[in-house]
């Protein structure tokens, strides 16, 4: 056990596994799992700015963790990831000072601003990686074999990636890596509109950064998984310095969960080169459709006057849970992976989300 | 014409002797166990020291550990792997040598 605060003792046993179940989700969807890990550590009695300082400090040694990793895999264009996170900076300090105003109308006005921006956020992101992943899923189960290996990363290119590699505002930069060719202004922008909202909302923004890759640069989904985590590194590594300063991160906490978010981490980056992009794509959308639910319930306990309590406690209980249900889908599909790797059945659904073999490391 | 890139992925030299990557890997993972046994048996300690040492100096410290551990952490694993992959060659070169 360890003391936070005076009489708030929690068990080490439990943060490692935490931590593992963090790790496992960062690995391989290639999110830093921050807004999955702060409400939790709230809720285990961390006081407020210290779960948010600790929580940073994790994820900046995690992310390291992850993108060493996937930079091993050839997951990773640093390039881009670099001028992403460059804008994503820029932008996040425009998302604080936006969210000081909102706090100088009133501290409920800033809360319900947040979290009714997180839940649209939230909403939009998992509304379209579910309808995207839906319709991909059907394509790749009406191709037979042959055509399955061809697709064998059955990758995204949607109308507006399409549209924002043609436009030609100079610097047009080649990223050799991401095989794609657009704007770097393009890519600044869309850095700088995901740190508005990440600053605003004060998440490390991974959940919005991956399917912008994705979506509206047209990154390999593998790619963009590793190019996503730099930009987090970046993001997070600043934070948690800002934060450090003021005294709100517990070393010995977060070291801790890192010995279980770096296993976990090994795990779901290893994993992927078991699987096609879309799998990814399923696991990043599932994990996100579940994290909706807990800000919901809070904006519903703030609108009824914060007088339901009930409410309040479920939203509580929600922001816990959330974590297990990417946890239960990642290891489900590793098993499933695992088994038909090594020559067992596996059912026929998940069979055209596995990559025939595993990946060698590319370099 | 072929852009220059700095996003190209450099391999690093697999070792080859699986028995110095074991070593390697197991003693920074004991690194890390260490700098995470200090953090938590004296925690009041540390939080005087940065206290002293000042805002700046107490954020940098504490991204400076934090980083250590996870490169630690992250050379950990990839010594381990080097190491089974190791073993298994070497598992393999005896095996031909054998038949």
């Amino acid at each position: 056990m360890v003391e936070i605060a005076p009489e708030i003792a929690v068990n080490l046993y439990l943060l490692a596994a935490l931590g593992t179940g963090v790790g496992l989700i960062a690995g391989f969807a290639g999110v830093s799992g921050g807004y999955l890990l702060t409400p939790i550590l709230i809720v285990l009695g961390f006081p407020a700015e210290i779960a948010v300082g600790t929580a940073l400090a994790l994820m900046t040694a995690n992310t390291l963790v992850a993108v060493l990793r996937h930079r091993e895999l050839g997951h990773l264009d640093l390039k881009m990831g670099t001028i992403m996170a460059a804008g994503t900076m820029a932008g996040a300090e425009v998302g604080v000072r936006l969210l000081e105003r909102f706090r100088g109308v009133s501290e409920t006005f800033a809360d319900v601003g947040v979290l009714s921006a997180m839940m649209l956020t939230l909403s939009v992101v998992a509304v379209s990686m579910v309808r995207e992943v839906w319709s991909s899923s059907e394509r790749l189960t009406g191709m037979d074999t042959e055509g399955e290996a061809a697709a064998d990363d059955l990758e995204v290119q949607t109308a507006a990636c399409r549209f924002l590699q043609g436009l030609c505002i100079l610097p047009h930069i080649r990223f050799t890596k991401s095989k794609l060719r657009i704007s770097g202004w393009i890519v600044l922008l869309l850095g700088t509109a995901i740190g508005v909202l990440s600053g605003f909302l004060g998440v490390g923004g991974c959940f919005m950064r991956g399917p912008a890759l994705i979506y509206l640069v047209g990154q390999p989904s593998l790619m963009a998984v590793g190019t996503n985590l730099v930009g987090a590194f970046m993001g997070v590594g600043f934070s948690c310095f800002r934060h450090a300063m003021l005294g709100h991160v517990h070393l010995g906490v977060a070291l801790v969960m890192l010995l279980g978010t770096a296993i976990g981490t090994q795990i779901g980056a290893s994993g992927t080169s078991w699987l096609k992009g879309l799998a990814v794509r399923w696991v990043l959308a599932t994990s996100v459709a579940a994290a909706v639910l807990a800000p919901a319930l809070k904006v519903a306990w703030f609108v009824t006057g914060s007088r339901l309590d009930w409410l309040d406690a479920t939203a509580r209980a929600v922001a816990v849970a959330q974590i297990f249900v990417p946890v239960a889908v990642v290891v489900a599909v590793l098993a499933m992976a695992f088994r038909h790797y090594r020559g067992g059945t596996v059912p026929a659904w998940i069979r055209p989300l596995m990559a025939g073999r595993p990946r060698a490391a590319t370099g | 014409m072929r852009l220059p890139t700095i996003s190209r992925v450099k391999q690093r030299p697999r070792k080859r002797n699986w028995v110095v990557s074991t070593v390697e890997a197991v003693v920074a993972a004991v690194l890390v166990c260490v700098m995470t046994w200090y953090a938590l048996a004296r925690t009041e300690q540390l939080d005087k020291q940065m206290a002293e040492a000042g805002a700046t100096w107490t954020g940098l410290i504490t991204v400076a550990i934090v980083l250590s551990a996870g490169g630690l952490l992250a050379f950990a694993f990839g010594r381990a792997e080097d190491a089974v992959r190791g073993r298994r060659a070497a598992a393999d070169t005896q095996a031909e040598a054998d038949e």
